[in-house]
């Protein structure tokens, strides 16, 4: 009797659904990079304590936002803010672009890869770029903009610099200095800020929109990146070493490098490739045509699977440096002016099979 | 929250290629208690069986489930660019083990048009990297042939049988007797009841003596006969060493290959009033053609 | 049963022999120094070596990769002599649309490309119509020779 009461009462209890807690460990084998926050920049976020907010007030903060900034909305595929509190931009003049002028940049988050095929039937590997909601924020000139980290350049060399913000975020999470460096540039703090060297001919106003369509189809870009973070490597992973045989009396000698230096030399030459951390470096990739644009989400497609990061990292992305893949027609300068509402919705290269076409057919030889 | 962030990347695991699971539908939300479910039933209503079934029918149009290359955008542009393909060729519904006869413009061939009739062993990849392998014996040659499913120089996709095999893949066929995959090329098409279940062909295939492609003994197939009469104890050995029957009770395995139920419905109710009329289009213009052909005249 | 049963007796007669009487090399996918091949034309000593089941090895790939891809040449050791040949079927996996066969197919040819048979029995790719005409050239071997005997593209 007394156990059946037992497991009875037993069962009477509420069950526990939520098992999501339970059998995680977390071994952090050795310590990530340092992060490095570049001199023109401060620190993004502050260090978020628990308030013990309740959830009346942590509803009057949220209203406080919505009031001076705008409300959550979804523009172009991207999660923003209303742009509530954007000056109205001056009518910006065209200007004629010449061989070597260098324009704004753009940040763009790395969807995925895409194949697409070419009208003599050949399949080609893309990878998807999506401009994430860009606003210029400040443009610094000439005079002004001294980076300390280049060697000084001649005045008649000299360039401006464009700082451009990126996905609009609740500004309850940021730094007072972050939060600084938009005053008085009407747009909502971002969680990206990036910093774009330009001539003083490519300057912008604050607040003016970046989007796809200041790229055309057919041109060349330069994609930079952070690679993936492999952690410590060993030298055949890293440098590509050949290691050592698996068998014939071999041991503990399958993965290393083997002689580092001559005996005649007596040290290490600078430079020897060794073990060590391996990725989370900066990486550009030169000369990527683009094949595709949308101008409704804001994506454009470009060649290649080997673009830095992963899918969902943030990329930057500018007009090719090298010579022989320079524009034919001018580029607008600085940005694409006109209405982008009139454009239509996909973009191709000529040499693209759109795919609402009818399929190939080859004419037959004479 | 460390922890929640920590299990979602602790669960992937090179999951990338490996084909999704369709047979069962496993929901993102925990087990409630008897109270609370009751009132969660009169809220949430059931996907209907009609938006479920595609599945089966469209496979690629679910996204492969890995979480960490996914990406609602792109899996959004990717879905009109298969439905605006589809308005060009008829796509059927075919399945591992139904006869197919495809044509495609060659560029290298006399005629500019090729053509190839054989066993479908093989449905890879999702999206418009979607693709089968078909089989086919000719002239005591095996070959197999790749194509992608979203291909543009695919002119037509013509199903001669439709069935489906006990098995998932049919890979195996490489190291059967050649009579269970030779196809005659001029065959002609079986016409199946519309709206009855598709049969099931459940015939057990006889292999060839070693060497063999692969490890058929350890991947539990259930097509092929019993093939200890081929291993020797060596073999017989390392089979037993290797199997885990354990792996169909772990459902947290199968549940990271699978896109869940809410998802799969909100996917396939986007894609739904589309698909159906550009279907009806082509059964349309099958009719037209048909009739044409109905009616020759003879001149003179 | 299998139409043809003569060739799985002769198929069982090889492996068996293959077995016990004289060192072979397995079956390679890629084809490399020393993979056998199956001479799939109807010239005399082809068909004897296979009758024989001493298929030929490659001695040597006339390419800078040394792996054999498919339209290549390669010279082979076919019953203690030297012959040259074309690779006319694959077994590696292929790109797309060109056909993968089950066995690595070759069809033995003359210095000036003139092939040794005058039939062959196995269809062959059509991508290798537009292969062979790029490798022919003015005052070289004619390649081409190849395609005229050809039963049947796939």
């Amino acid at each position: 009797m007394l156990l059946s009461r037992a497991f009875k009462s037993l069962l009477n209890q509420p069950v526990i659904n939520d098992i999501r807690y339970t059998q995680v460990c977390f071994h952090r084998f050795r310590s990530v990079p340092k992060l490095r926050i570049p001199e023109w920049r401060f620190r993004v976020e502050r260090k978020i304590k628990d308030d013990n907010l309740t959830s009346e007030n942590q509803k009057f903060i949220k209203e406080v936002v919505e009031r001076d900034f705008g409300k959550q909305v979804i523009h172009k595929g991207v999660e923003t803010y209303e742009s509530k509190t954007l000056l109205k931009v001056p009518e910006i003049e065209p200007k004629t672009w010449k061989k070597g002028t260098i324009r704004c940049g753009v940040i763009a988050k790395k969807l995925g890869h895409y194949p697409l095929w070419k009208k003599d039937g050949t399949r080609i590997c893309t990878t998807v770029l999506q401009i994430v909601d860009n606003h210029v924020i400040k443009y610094i000139p000439p005079n002004e903009f001294e980076p300390k980290e280049r060697r000084p350049l001649k005045k008649y060399d000299r360039k401006g610099c464009i700082l451009v913000g990126a996905e609009s975020v609740d500004p309850n999470i940021l730094t007072a200095n972050y939060m600084g460096m938009f005053k008085g540039s009407g747009v909502m703090p971002t969680k990206h800020i990036f910093r774009f060297v330009v001539d003083d001919v490519a300057a912008l106003p604050p607040g003016t929109p970046l989007n796809v369509s200041h790229f055309r189809v057919g041109d060349h870009v330069d994609v930079r990146g952070k690679t993936v973070h492999r952690g410590f490597q060993g030298v055949v992973k890293r440098w590509g070493f050949k290691g050592g045989p698996a068998t014939h009396g071999n041991t503990k000698t399958h993965r290393r490098p083997g002689s580092l230096s001559s005996g005649v030399k007596s040290r290490i030459w600078k430079g020897k490739k060794m073990p060590g951390d391996m990725g989370n470096s900066w990486r550009i990739l030169k000369g990527l045509k683009i094949w595709r644009i949308n101008t409704k989400t804001n994506t454009m497609w470009v060649s290649g699977y080997s673009i830095a990061g992963n899918p969902g990292d943030l990329v930057y992305v500018y007009d090719t440096i090298l010579p022989l893949r320079q524009p034919k027609e001018p580029l607008p300068l600085p940005t694409f002016l006109g209405d982008e509402s009139a454009l239509p919705e996909d973009i191709y290269e000529d040499s693209i099979h759109k795919f609402n076409e009818p399929s190939i057919i080859y004419e037959p030889e004479k | 929250m460390l922890r929640k962030i920590c299990k979602v990347n602790l669960i992937q695991n090179n999951l990338i290629n490996s084909q999704y699971v369709i047979f069962r539908h496993l929901s993102a939300k925990a087990e409630l208690n008897e109270a609370a479910e009751s009132q969660e039933k009169k809220k949430t209503k059931k996907p209907k069986k009609a938006l479920t079934d595609m599945r089966f029918k469209y496979p690629e149009f679910l996204p492969q489930p890995d979480n960490r290359l996914r990406n609602p955008v792109l899996e959004r542009i990717m879905r009109k660019d298969m439905l605006d393909r589809r308005t060009q060729i008829n796509i059927p519904e075919f399945y591992v083990g139904s006869i197919l006869k495809l044509t495609i413009s060659d560029p290298h061939s006399q005629g500019k048009t090729n053509s190839f009739v054989g066993i479908c062993i093989q449905r890879d990849r999702t999206g418009l990297y979607s693709k089968f392998a078909l089989r086919n014996v000719i002239d005591h040659q095996g070959i197999e042939v790749m194509y992608d499913l979203y291909d543009p120089a695919i002119l037509k996709i013509e199903v001669l049988k439709l069935e489906k095999r006990l098995d998932d893949k049919l890979i195996y066929l490489k190291d059967a007797l050649p009579e269970y995959s030779t196809i005659d090329v001029n065959m002609e098409p079986e016409i199946l009841a519309e709206g009855g279940n598709i049969p099931v062909n459940d015939t057990v295939v006889k292999m060839k003596p070693f060497p063999w492609m692969q490890k058929w003994e350890r991947q539990g197939l259930k097509g092929v006969e019993d093939l200890d009469k081929h291993l020797n104890l060596w073999r017989k050995q390392q089979k037993v060493k290797h199997d885990s029957p354990w792996d169909k009770y772990d459902l947290m395995k199968e549940y990271r290959k699978t896109i869940t139920e809410e998802e799969q419905s909100e996917i396939f109710s986007e894609i739904f009033n589309r698909i159906n009329k550009i279907n009806e289009q082509h059964k349309q213009k099958a009719k037209a053609a048909r009739r044409t052909i109905s009616k020759p005249q003879n001149i003179g | 049963m299998f139409p043809s049963s003569s060739i799985m007796s002769s198929l069982k007669a090889v492996t068996r022999v293959s077995a016990n009487l004289f060192h072979t090399t397995a079956i390679n996918n890629e084809v490399r120094l020393l993979t056998r091949l199956r001479v799939v034309d109807n010239s005399e000593i082809g068909k004897r070596a296979m009758m024989e089941g001493k298929p030929p090895k490659t001695i040597h790939v006339y390419n800078q990769k040394k792996v054999g891809f498919i339209g290549d040449k390669v010279m082979v050791a076919i019953k203690g002599q030297k012959k040259k040949g074309i690779l006319v079927g694959m077994k590696q996996m292929q790109k797309p649309k060109t056909p993968r066969f089950d066995t690595n197919n070759v069809v033995l040819i003359d210095d000036n490309g003139t092939p040794l048979g005058t039939r062959i029995f196995v269809p062959i790719p059509t991508i290798l119509r537009t292969i062979l005409k790029e490798k022919t050239r003015s005052k070289g071997a004619d390649y081409t020779k190849l395609l005229a005997i050809a039963s049947r593209f796939v």
